[in-house]
């Protein structure tokens, strides 16, 4: 792996559980069982894997839509979730100090709990502190610049009125009037909305630090697999993608209007589909809108949980195409789960195999395709179906994966192991030396 | 190819009826399928392969309607006939696969009933026999009534046309549903007056039916009691030899008496099978059919429900479901969309074997191209209601001439694409008002004037490869496919060069 590369995600250990019935009926389904893996900043990674094995539970573990029964993850160097459960055990073992224990607690539900830490950094600040000053001074410069903006506006105005004057029947002067009114209204609420920023300045800096927390979540964002689900009839395209920005506390609109503007002409959607509904669009067009809802907050990692699998073969391209271009044009990170193994092979740049809730087989897209080692992920790429009808006449049974007959894990339970540099599979050390002499060969 | 013909479709069109006016579905689509061969239909969702093979069994939705053409099937217009005589089709002669296996198998029967259902539900012997000495009558009456169904639809269905355009004056608009209604009335009263001869025809036929089969089922009775007689007789006299016999010769006899007793019962069992089919016939069939696709400790799993199933094995038992009646022609409509890569590849092979054994001939529709090179012998690419090229499987593949197939093809990564994706920008037209010209026009790169103007016919590329694009025409200008799609070709052509060179070293 390049170490030198900045790390936006570490998972450790994590485990999801489901669980049903009680006392004697009580069932455990292990969705997700300890796994680990690191993205890096810029980076597409993928997980792939059967339906049922555990993949979308992941992301959405990771993201904090259920509560993870187990292990860390670090997000932007701050751990997101965490097992306090674990910690309390250690801690009356004697293993870790009260402070940790503490620390775990606070991860677990961080985004909504302010610590005393954060209470004494806002507490500390008054009318004097640098960072309140420097605040009035943006807004200051800002409401300058608003200023400037509306002198020009109303200039041009007085010379619209005039032209309306000499020529009374157009109908297209006065609709440039109106829209001339509503952008002047608009800057005169932002040029109050600043003044009323700049009195309250004080305790704008303290929600900024209280909020700390929520931010660093809200750079994390998911797009949804089924495009029609996802999106809120009710609402329009604007609405829907503005939700995100209303709720963390944006209540400049011409500034909403801005970023709404910003986010669905990056995904290819035009200012005039923002006051149209969801069922007005075509199933692309909707990824599009969930893309966008997604992209307005500024997020800098993504959840992608099949975002092409619900759409038709000529829109896929759409799609993937899209997402490419968020990635280079904005360093996105993209954490990608999908099924479709050329898909996954075209667009990611590392790869994770899952089966049964633990990961098989990880590390370098070139790596896993060209060198295969683990036998469930040869079965999965032999079982891509090619576009070529001479190929696919000649091939016959498909390779299946039976994994008792393969394994032998009697003596010793497998673990992920690294068998070249960035390439990790599961295995025990019997397989493991097997594994390596396979890569040495390949080398060869 | 001088196979014989099983299917023929011949300008099928169908629209639906929808608050907003007629969807055309289906666009004047035609094509042929021949004894034990896999067709297979692509294209996006909307493009109407769904609905044309829905025609085809007959099961449009409420609003749907056939406005033209032909499908003929075993010298019979399926677009006219009635649903009495579809009976006799579905199902017993042309199969069908659903997409979703879980919403086509019910959540409350097990599954060993679903699959014998059909049996049973048919199974009565001697009304089968009864009709099928009075089918043609009887038949030849229905599909009259259902001509004027259909007729007195139509009525309705053009008359809401008329009314929805909006360049024509009330009176016109008057004009011409009056002049509709005289000439389908017309037809109508034409229609109704064959009527009465049709069925006095049928009636009579009913009845000389019903003595020939009278006679037949008293014979066939009085062979049962005669011969279930003599065995009773035969029985009863053996019961009282071993009741007389000593120990030691008891125990042999025994054995022999179960077998007499079972072989009464076999008897007994074969003379109810010539009435009807019975449970014991259906189980035994469908644990062979069962096993036949694949499903393991087929007497264990006949009784349980569709949900203690994984989705691969679902899908076999909808296979079998739609097996057990011996159809000729099975239509598949995207049976592997819904599974998992691994499970899909396993569908694609049993539906093969089935195919190979039973001499099947297969309509497979999909919209996934790997899957289509897997089990296609050939393919018609649809777009907006129409075939828009189609050919045998390689020729598709390796020398596509429509764009809307280089598209398809270039849309979709393979394993060795590092090159940007050809996306097809925009989307599918609305079939509420379908294009004048080509219906790919405004997403085509390739597009020419002609296109927006007139609906390209048909060029032959060869004897069985034809496309639907200008651009084949003499006078258009030359056009290379897209690279991508260039470049996959000549890489699976050398491919299978160096694998040929293999196989034979």
């Amino acid at each position: 792996m390049d170490r030198n590369k900045e790390e936006i995600l570490r998972v450790e250990n994590l485990k999801h559980y489901f669980t049903s019935g009680h006392g004697k009926n009580r069932i455990v389904v292990p969705a997700v069982d300890d796994i680990s893996f690191t993205i890096n900043k810029g980076e597409v990674f993928s997980l792939v894997g059967e339906s049922g094995c555990g993949k979308t539970t992941t992301g959405r573990a990771i993201i904090k839509l259920y509560n993870a029964t187990g292990g860390n993850v670090y997000f932007h160097g701050q751990r997101i979730i965490a097992d306090a459960k674990a910690a309390k055990k250690l801690y009356k073992k004697g293993e870790i100090s009260k402070e940790e224990k503490l620390q775990a607690k606070y991860d677990k539900k961080f985004e909504k709990i302010v610590t005393p830490e954060m209470k004494r950094q806002a507490k500390a600040i008054d009318e004097n502190s640098p960072l309140v000053l420097e605040a009035i001074e943006k807004y200051l410069e800002e409401i300058s610049e608003t200023e400037k903006h509306i002198d020009a506006v109303t200039k041009e105005k007085s010379d619209l009125v005039g032209k309306i004057a000499s020529d009374k029947g157009n109908k297209d002067l006065k609709k440039e009037l109106s829209t001339l009114n509503s952008t002047l209204r608009n800057l005169g609420r932002r040029i109050k909305l600043n003044k009323m920023r700049i009195r309250k300045g004080k305790k704008v800096q303290k929600r900024l630090i209280l909020d700390k927390n929520k931010d660093l979540m809200r750079r994390m964002q998911m797009i949804f697999q089924d495009p029609i689900a996802s999106l809120n009839p009710r609402m329009t395209v604007k609405e829907i993608v503005a939700e995100g920005l209303r709720i963390k506390g944006e209540k400049d609109e011409v500034e909403i209007d801005r970023r709404v503007k910003d986010a669905l002409n990056i995904v290819g959607l035009l200012p005039e589909h923002a006051g149209r509904y969801p069922h007005e669009f075509s199933g692309g067009q909707r990824q599009r809108i969930g893309i966008a809802r997604s992209l307005v907050s500024d997020p800098s990692f993504i959840i992608a949980d099949e975002p092409i699998s619900a759409l038709d073969v000529s829109i896929r391209a759409q799609v993937i195409n899209l997402l490419n271009d968020l990635r280079e044009n904005f360093g996105v990170t993209i954490f990608f789960i999908a099924h479709d193994l050329s898909v996954v092979k075209y667009f990611s740049d590392r790869v994770a195999v899952m089966y049964y809730g633990k990961i098989v087989e990880m590390g370098d897209k070139d790596k896993i395709f060209d060198h295969t080692l683990h036998p469930y992920t040869l079965s999965l790429i032999d079982s891509i179906p090619h576009p070529d009808p001479i190929y696919e006449q000649k091939r016959g049974d498909i390779m299946r994966y039976y994994p008792h007959l393969v394994h032998d894990y009697s003596k010793e339970q497998p673990t992920l192991k690294e068998v070249e540099p960035d390439h990790f599979v599961l295995c025990n050390t019997e397989e493991f030396k097997k594994y390596k002499a396979q890569v040495e060969s390949n080398i060869k | 190819m001088n196979k014989e013909k099983v299917l023929e479709v011949n300008g099928l069109k169908v629209s639906f009826r929808t608050p907003n006016g007629l969807v055309r579905a289906v666009r004047d689509v035609s094509f042929d399928l021949y004894k034990g061969e896999t067709l297979a239909i692509v294209g996006e969702s909307g493009s109407g392969k769904s609905v044309t093979n829905r025609a085809i069994m007959g099961i449009l939705a409420g609003n749907g309607i056939i406005d033209g053409g032909k499908i003929s099937y075993a010298n019979q217009d399926l677009t006219k006939l009635s649903e009495a005589n579809f009976h006799k089709i579905r199902g017993n002669k042309i199969g069908m696969i659903f997409q979703d296996p879980l919403s086509s198998l019910n959540p409350t029967m097990k599954i060993g009933k679903q699959i014998t259902e059909a049996m049973l539900v048919n199974g009565d012997r001697i009304k089968n026999r009864m009709l099928d000495i009075y089918h043609h009558e009887f038949h030849n009456y229905l599909n009259v009534v259902e001509e004027i169904k259909i007729l007195k639809k139509q009525i309705d269905m053009f008359s809401y046309e008329v009314k929805v355009e909006e360049d024509l004056t009330k009176k016109e608009k008057k004009e011409k549903i009056a002049e509709i209604k005289r000439s389908h009335k017309a037809q109508i009263a034409e229609l109704k007056k064959t009527l009465d001869p049709l069925k006095k025809n049928y009636l009579n036929k009913r009845k000389e039916a019903k003595e020939i089969v009278g006679k037949e089922v008293i014979v066939v009775k009085a062979e049962r009691d005669k011969v279930l007689k003599d065995l009773r007789v035969e029985l009863n006299a053996f019961k009282a030899t071993v009741k007389s016999a000593t120990d030691n010769e008891k125990e042999s006899l025994k054995e022999e008496l179960q077998k007499k007793i079972d072989h009464l019962d076999d008897q007994i069992e074969q003379y109810k099978r010539r009435f009807r089919v019975t449970k014991k016939e259906a189980y035994d069939r469908a644990i062979g059919i069962m096993t036949e696709v694949g499903i393991g400790e087929a007497e264990k799993r006949f009784n349980q429900y569709s949900f203690q199933f994984s989705g691969g094995m679902r899908q076999r038992i909808v296979i079998a479901t739609a097996i057990i009646a011996d159809p000729e022609l099975l239509i598949c409509d995207e049976p592997t969309t819904a599974l998992d890569v691994t499970i899909q590849g396993q569908i694609l092979n049993l539906i093969k074997k089935i195919k190979r054994e039973r001499d099947l001939s297969v309509i497979f529709i999909t919209h996934d191209l790997g899957v289509v090179a897997n089990i296609a012998d050939r393919v018609a690419v649809m777009y907006a209601g129409k075939i828009v090229e189609y050919g045998t499987s390689e020729e598709i593949f390796y020398n596509p001439k429509h764009p809307y197939t280089w598209a398809l093809l270039a849309s979709v990564p393979d394993l060795d694409t590092t090159e940007r994706l050809i996306s097809i920008p925009g989307t599918p037209p609305d079939m509420l008002f379908p294009p004048k010209g080509d219906a790919f026009a405004d997403r085509n790169k390739y597009v020419l004037e002609i296109d927006f103007h007139e609906h390209p016919p048909y060029f032959k590329v060869s004897d069985t490869h034809y496309a639907a694009t200008w651009l084949l025409h003499p006078d258009a200008p030359k056009v290379e496919m897209p690279k991508i799609v260039r470049d996959r070709v000549a890489k699976y052509q050398s491919q299978d060069k160096v694998k040929k060179v293999k196989t034979n070293g």
